[in-house]
């Protein structure tokens, strides 16, 4: 009798499994800029994965925001199966805190697990009234500069690392007049942000500041959005390279099941119909032929990598955004 | 020549004060062009300035919006009191039921032992006319994590802590869950019903043949939202009645209960609330050491008449003594007084079964629960032993007559009544319940040629007993309820004069039970 009761136990869990097996439900913890993108490729992959496997109904919910709070609700349980973030200390962080991707993930896809780029670029108003066209030109008294808070922001921590890059490369320049220059910059930051999509509100909807720094893709959105009589692009002698990185949060999706399903939507960021949709969407795509296609969006303006300035994530982030950073000292003061 | 001369001086003068006058406009007028342009300069910075606030504003909204959702949320209500993380995985909620009763006996029919003792709580003795806390019960429960729910529900009316429900789910899905610990075996409606949704204060006799709360692992689910449910599990294996502390033997009882409202989705208002369902168990209840266990009776000081069935087991006047309880059987009563016991030295050496098809109906504030239940019982004395097939039924009825819906877990009252200003009269539900219990005949069948050899003595024990009660609830509110009933109690045998070797017992029917009752009631 006992014996039954334990196989019939055994028979009632494995049809339950079963059964749920064929609704799939994937979580993209993304940044703040990459909602469209996303909805793009969900509506894109989706129906590839159902065609492949039929009977399965997949669905793929999407949360974005500052990319280093994103990474933070990660660690502290949210059940991400992917992470799309915007930079690759925040997926490194996964790693290191809370061993919830192994070690070597950026070794897992092409790239370093940065399927597609960005850059730093200023979004003025119109006809540019204040005549922002470098990064010198925004230290200057009365211009008032929106960025977002490089604390929780990934897109803010490429912007302050672009001017703290551009401060570095001028003739003469080192360490202490960076950091002048950069505490400058700051100076003239009224509202500091959570994220990107909070930063371009404050700008382009609520009509503070001169000039915005934001993802290139962010700009794009909002001048397409807004109306090109609004608002312009303007790309500085020199920018950063940004690479936001993506991951499978192994042991989330091991324990939910997804592990195929979410590599799978992972490389198909970096198929031909994947680098197109991000070209589309104003990322910069690795494929050639993809960003050829879509090559006057993406002026080809000097970009230098955070390797080559800063030594790599981990040491920009422990120098410039741990507590007690420069970051903390500049805006401190 | 003078004349020119005064001519060409007033044209020069003329041309002077022109162009003086020239000037003097030309200056005033940028004069007023540069002030306006520092007038516009100075309103967009304070603009500028306005817009700043006013998002640092929003922003620290959307912060503390954002902070909000992740603090601990602490809630008070009708319900109970509680703590909960922001996404309700780990909870913890503090509930509680207390019962204050009173109760008396009407004349000519005081239970001929005198003996009240509570369902369940054999030790628990009670004196009629007077007040008694019945139940005090704090329960306290939550979640650790969004798999996992505890419970932990125990009873100190009795002044020392007797756990109720002290138990862990596992909730793997809906249709698929594990409860480990202690708690309600899956038996019947009346049984499982909560606390402060019993219809009366004491359970009917169905009740009283099924198992109070056994220790065990039970699978349970449910489908369609509740159009199916299912309980199944292995448990140690309580008698009728136990609330099972220890396990007295090392066999293991399985339990099956299945219920469905097969018309909860028809959209047919009328069959919405009918449900039907049927639950049964099996095990092997032995290997006692055939000693007998025992349960204190108390004899009132009161009691001083000797008739009809006191007989020479009566114990003395305010003595306490010792009742036999056999091994592994139970006994039955009215939930005030005992009404069937088996022999001293009878045990259960066989196999335990029980089976009870059950039904509920509840239709706008009408609520109907019927029930039947079967237990088959080996039940063994020396060399001789019987199967016996105990049966008990149950019909109860109630109606808010302040027009409240019916509910088997809870109701809502519609306007709580809020003393002393009488806002609200509360809600009154009226109830009702017809219950019998049938012994198996053959319990009292003389097994030798000595015929005071019987497995239970006709003379003191019953073999029917048939309840009428009527009852009237006030809720107050949702947490306090006001309850009052009459109970009338007819019973077939159970007094008349001992055998003796060589004689049968004179059975004759113990005096009916009337009883008054009342109890506040108070949950939260």
């Amino acid at each position: 009798m006992k014996s039954k009761i334990f196989l019939a136990a055994a028979l009632a869990l494995a049809l339950a499994g079963g059964a749920s097996a064929k609704n799939i439900t994937l979580l993209n913890v993304s940044y703040d800029p990459t909602r469209e993108l996303y909805k793009d490729i969900n509506a894109a992959f989706i129906p590839q994965w159902e065609a492949k496997h039929p009977g399965d109904k997949l669905t793929i919910q999407q949360s974005h925001g500052g990319s280093g709070k994103q990474a933070r609700a990660v660690i502290d349980g949210l059940q991400a199966d992917v992470v799309t973030l915007a930079l690759a200390y925040d997926v490194d962080v996964l790693n290191t805190v809370a061993r919830l991707i192994p070690k070597d993930w950026d070794k897992k896809l092409p790239n370093n697990s940065a399927p597609y780029t960005s850059t730093v670029v200023f979004l003025v108003r119109k006809g540019n009234p204040k005549k922002i066209k470098d990064w010198n030109d925004l230290i200057r008294p009365g211009v008032s500069i929106v960025t977002p808070n490089p604390k929780t922001s990934g897109g803010a921590r490429w912007n302050y690392l672009a001017a703290w890059g551009y401060a570095l490369r001028q003739p003469g320049g080192n360490e202490a007049k960076a950091r002048e220059f950069v505490k400058k910059l700051y100076a003239n930051v009224p509202v500091l942000d959570a994220g990107a999509r909070g930063a371009t509100t404050t700008f382009v909807q609520r009509g503070i500041g001169d000039v915005a720094l934001s993802w290139e893709n962010e700009a794009y959105l909002a001048i397409n959005e807004l109306g090109k009589d609004k608002f312009e692009i303007v790309y500085p002698s020199v920018s950063i390279l940004a690479e936001p990185s993506v991951a499978v949060v192994e042991k989330n999706a091991k324990k939910k099941g997804t592990l195929d399903i979410a590599t799978e939507y992972l490389k198909f960021l970096y198929t031909e119909q994947g680098q197109e949709i991000a070209a589309k969407d104003y990322y910069r795509p690795r494929s050639a032929s993809a960003f050829a296609k879509h090559k006057e969006n993406f002026p080809d303006n000097k970009l230098f990598t955070i390797d080559e300035v800063f030594g790599g994530w981990t040491k920009a982030q422990k120098v410039h955004f741990d507590d007690g950073g420069e970051f903390d000292k500049i805006y401190v003061k | 020549m003078n004349i020119r001369y005064n001519h060409n001086k007033k044209a020069v003068r003329g041309v002077f004060f022109a162009a003086v006058a020239l000037l003097a406009g030309t200056q005033g007028a940028r004069a007023q062009a540069v002030s306006q342009d520092s007038l516009q300069a100075r309103i967009d910075e304070l603009d500028q300035q306005i817009r700043v606030v006013a998002r640092l504003n929003e922003i620290a909204q959307e912060d503390a919006k954002a902070a909000a959702a992740k603090a601990p949320k602490i809630s008070a209500g009708e319900g109970g009191f509680g703590i909960a993380s922001a996404d309700g995985a780990y909870s913890i909620k503090f509930r509680a039921f207390a019962q204050v009763q009173a109760l008396d006996f009407l004349s000519n029919s005081t239970p001929f032992t005198n003996t009240l003792v509570t369902p369940n709580v054999t030790s628990n003795v009670e004196t009629p006319g007077a007040f008694s806390i019945k139940r005090l019960q704090p329960d306290v429960g939550g979640s650790l994590g969004k798999q996992l729910d505890y419970r932990v529900h125990f009873n100190v009316a009795s002044g020392t802590v007797d756990p109720l429900d002290v138990n862990l789910d596992w909730k793997i899905l809906p249709e698929f869950s594990v409860r480990l610990g202690k708690f309600k075996a899956p038996t019947g409606l009346e049984r499982l019903i909560s606390s402060p949704r019993a219809p009366f204060i004491e359970g009917s006799f169905v009740t009283a043949l099924q198992p109070n709360r056994d220790i065990g692992v039970q699978l349970f689910g449910s489908f369609k939202d509740g159009l199916l449910e299912y309980q199944a599990g292995l448990f140690d294996g309580a008698r009728d009645g136990q609330s099972l502390t220890t396990d007295n033997n090392k066999d293991k009882d399985l339990y099956v209960r299945v219920f469905s409202q097969p018309f909860s989705k028809s959209g047919i208002e009328l069959l919405e609330g009918f449900g039907i369902g049927i639950s049964g168990s099996r095990g092997h209840h032995g290997d006692y050491n055939n000693v007998a266990t025992s349960a204190t009776v108390v004899r009132a000081t009161n009691d001083t008449t000797n008739t009809p069935a006191g007989g020479s087991n009566k114990p003395l006047v305010g003595v306490t003594t010792v009742a036999a309880v056999s091994n592994g059987i139970t006994s039955y009563g009215t939930g005030r007084q005992t009404v069937f016991t088996y022999a001293s030295n009878d045990t259960s050496e066989g196999t335990l079964s029980r089976w009870s098809p059950q039904a509920s109906w509840y239709y706008g504030p009408f609520g109907l629960i019927a029930e039947y239940t079967q237990t088959t019982q080996n039940v063994r004395r020396a060399t001789f032993d019987k199967d016996l097939t105990n049966s008990a039924w149950a019909v109860t009825g109630s109606w808010f007559i302040t027009g409240e819906k019916n509910a088997y877990k809870s109701i809502k009252v519609k306007k709580a009544n809020t003393f002393p200003t009488l806002d609200g009269i509360g809600a009154i539900e009226l109830l009702g319940r017809v219950h019998a219990l049938k012994i198996d005949g053959s319990t009292f069948d003389s097994l030798s040629t000595d015929r005071r050899v019987r497995l239970a003595d006709p003379s003191r024990q019953v073999s029917k007993a048939t309840g009428y009660g009527a009852a009237a609830k006030w809720y107050l509110n949702s947490n306090v309820v006001l309850f009052g009933a009459y109970e009338y109690t007819k019973f077939t045998g159970g007094a008349g004069t001992a055998a003796t070797a060589s004689v049968n017992p004179i059975v004759a029917d113990r005096t009916a039970e009337q009883v008054l009752s009342a109890s506040v009631n108070v949950s939260f």
